[in-house]
């Protein structure tokens, strides 16, 4: 036995409750602040972290119609990918590429998530979730704009180049105006928020409830921890990266934006949805060859 | 047994197994940190099973049916 494996795993631990629990606080500013812009005082802030509590300790059955082990594997994975997404991210600054693989992944989850449960409003949520896979296009196409910037996808080394030549929102406004639709798209009650669109129930959780929701819950929070991390590190670089108070100040900010940007817009049908998607896919895509013919 | 339970056990088992082999055998930092990424959902979801409450229902682990 060694005393550094013990350390690393109570620091990766430790790494998680953190990302969780900011997440978590993270999302309830997002839904006090959707609530006081249309006129509600809105559930406490940590109303995000209550729930998840609250639904741990709630009972579950496997319903009849779901299609086990996916059906609970699904939700463990949810948890999974997101922690490994923090740890190369945040903790080890590794390449963009694997974090988009993982991203990738979280489709999966959320396409497995709706097909294992057997319910219709799961089914449609999980056929919605691939639909909005023209989120991940910008995101493509962002990560061939940074190379062709920094000239590397290590964040260690565009961190880096940061510190030297600035942040790089700047110099890529419209990749960085890419990766926050991106944010946006993930954010509860966007307008691109068609996977979970009340019309279809709670979309491809409808089928996971008490402890299983709880898990997904757990995994959204660490989420949009990872993701607003990701978008500051790459986009504004070590001016708020190197402190982790700033970093908070960041995220509280970018909250603040997308919020706004929630409770002011309608939630967008499915089509509209993904046709914007596409469109800004595309916008992104002709500034990525502009970069490379212009050089 | 219901169903639930079992499957509890069975992820309380594979994620103390996982986090002893990370304490006892890992000694790579990214090892130990993935590690913990791929066994921490399990020993959650089996410590999280074993915390449902006792039900008095006679056939437990089903909910009441609750009409179509």
């Amino acid at each position: 036995m060694e005393l550094s494996s013990i350390k690393y795993v109570i620091d990766a631990l430790a790494y998680s409750l953190y990302a969780f629990l900011v997440g978590g606080l993270l999302l309830g500013l997002h839904r006090k602040i959707v609530a006081r812009i249309q006129g509600r005082p809105g559930p406490p802030v940590i109303q995000y972290i209550l729930h998840t509590i609250k639904f741990y300790f709630k009972e579950i059955t496997f319903p009849i119609t779901a299609g086990n082990p996916l059906y609970l594997f699904i939700a463990l994975m949810s948890i999974m990918v997101w922690m490994s997404a923090l740890y190369l991210g945040v903790v080890f600054n590794t390449s963009l590429l694997i974090l988009m693989g993982l991203y990738v992944l979280q489709k999966i989850v959320e396409h497995g998530c709706g097909l294992s449960s057997g319910s219709p409003y799961g089914k449609l949520g999980g056929v919605r979730s691939v639909f909005s896979a023209a989120a991940e296009i910008p995101l493509f196409t962002v990560i061939g704009t940074i190379y062709l910037l920094t000239k590397s996808l290590i964040i260690e080394d565009i961190i880096r180049y940061q510190e030297i030549h600035g942040p790089i929102i700047f110099q890529l406004p419209f990749a960085a105006f890419a990766f926050f639709v991106l944010l946006l798209s993930k954010a509860p009650n966007s307008p691109f928020a068609i996977v979970k669109d009340k019309s279809i129930v709670s979309g491809y959780m409808t089928e996971h409830f008490g402890l299983l929701e709880s898990l997904i819950m757990i995994a959204d929070g660490i989420a949009w921890f990872v993701l607003l991390w990701i978008f500051i590190a790459v986009f504004i670089g070590p001016l708020l990266v190197s402190d982790p108070l700033l970093t908070l100040v960041g995220m509280v900010v970018l909250t603040f934006l997308i919020s706004l940007l929630c409770a002011l817009t309608p939630l967008l049908t499915p089509n509209h949805s993904v046709m914007i998607q596409i469109i800004i896919s595309v916008l992104a895509l002709v500034d990525l060859l502009r970069r490379i013919i212009v050089g | 047994m219901t169903p639930e339970r079992k499957s509890g056990i069975v992820a309380l088992i594979v994620g103390v197994l996982g986090f002893l082999y990370l304490i006892l055998y890992s000694g790579d930092p990214l090892v130990a940190y993935l590690g913990t990424a791929l066994f921490t959902p399990f020993l959650l979801y089996g410590i999280g099973v074993m915390f449902i409450p006792k039900s008095r229902r006679k056939k437990e682990g089903l909910l009441p049916f609750r009409g179509w």
